[in-house]
């Protein structure tokens, strides 16, 4: 649903992956790059990734686009649902890739 | 005094807007990731008196993740919408490059590395969000 939004809105949804290139192209030096996440389940530490604040946030402009309505998304009880169906069969949730991207001058 | 670049009134509107819910979800989303972006920073060998170009640093999440590493500006609490950011990162040295649209992210680099910044750090979502059931 997100990467549908931002995919129809013209957002880059791969700057992380583009930003070596464009590191290189502002004449910096190759920059080195991590990958980090968190994982955990739904009863765990982890278990908030901000997945579904984001889509909160998101409702309206997710909706302008035609991708689901408000109403489908129930903002006011996505977290609630998603975490007691994630419980419910055990999943395992892994948040956003954080990719980061790091010269020096 | 550098010059400090950051989101112009020209560029493509962040979409998620800049709303009190939206700047605090920033902050929480900042919270969420700060173990994440301190491993970032510590593995780019960030040191106190390095001048840091954080690209793409959203209401400036980066900060908390920083403290370990590097002394928070006095007035830096989050949320803070982009515009507020000019006189923060003037004491800090801290300089930030948000909102940035592809099109603009080699320019606005370039100058702000010319106005003398040492160590440069972006930071996106890989665009994939996975749930193994």
């Amino acid at each position: 649903m997100i990467a549908e939004t931002w995919r129809r809105v013209g957002t880059n949804w791969n700057m992380g992956l583009e930003l070596p290139a464009a590191f290189v192209q502002a004449g910096l030096p190759a920059p080195d790059m991590g990958l980090q996440s968190n994982i955990g389940t739904a009863s765990g530490p982890h278990s908030r990734t901000g997945v579904t604040d984001l889509v909160v946030t998101m409702a309206p402009v997710i909706e302008q686009h035609g991708v689901a309505t408000i109403a489908e998304i129930d903002p006011a009880t996505l977290t609630q649902r998603m975490l007691a169906e994630a419980s419910a069969n055990g999943s395992v949730l892994i948040g956003p890739h954080q990719i980061g991207v790091w010269t020096r001058v | 005094m550098p010059q400090i670049h950051t989101a112009a009134s020209t560029e493509k509107e962040y979409e998620c807007g800049h709303s009190d819910r939206e700047l605090k979800r920033l902050a929480t989303q900042a919270q969420l990731i700060d173990p994440v972006t301190r491993r970032f920073f510590v593995d780019a060998g960030l040191k106190p008196g390095m001048r840091l170009l954080d690209v793409g640093s959203g209401a400036w999440g980066s900060e908390t993740a920083m403290s370990p590493i590097m002394p928070i500006p006095p007035d830096s609490s989050p949320p803070l919408p982009v515009s507020a950011l000019n006189p923060i990162v003037e004491q800090s040295g801290v300089a930030n490059v948000a909102g940035l649209m592809p099109e603009t992210i080699t320019e606005r680099m370039r100058a702000n590395v010319l106005a003398n910044r040492s160590v440069v750090f972006g930071r996106y979502e890989a665009g994939a969000w996975a749930k193994v059931g």
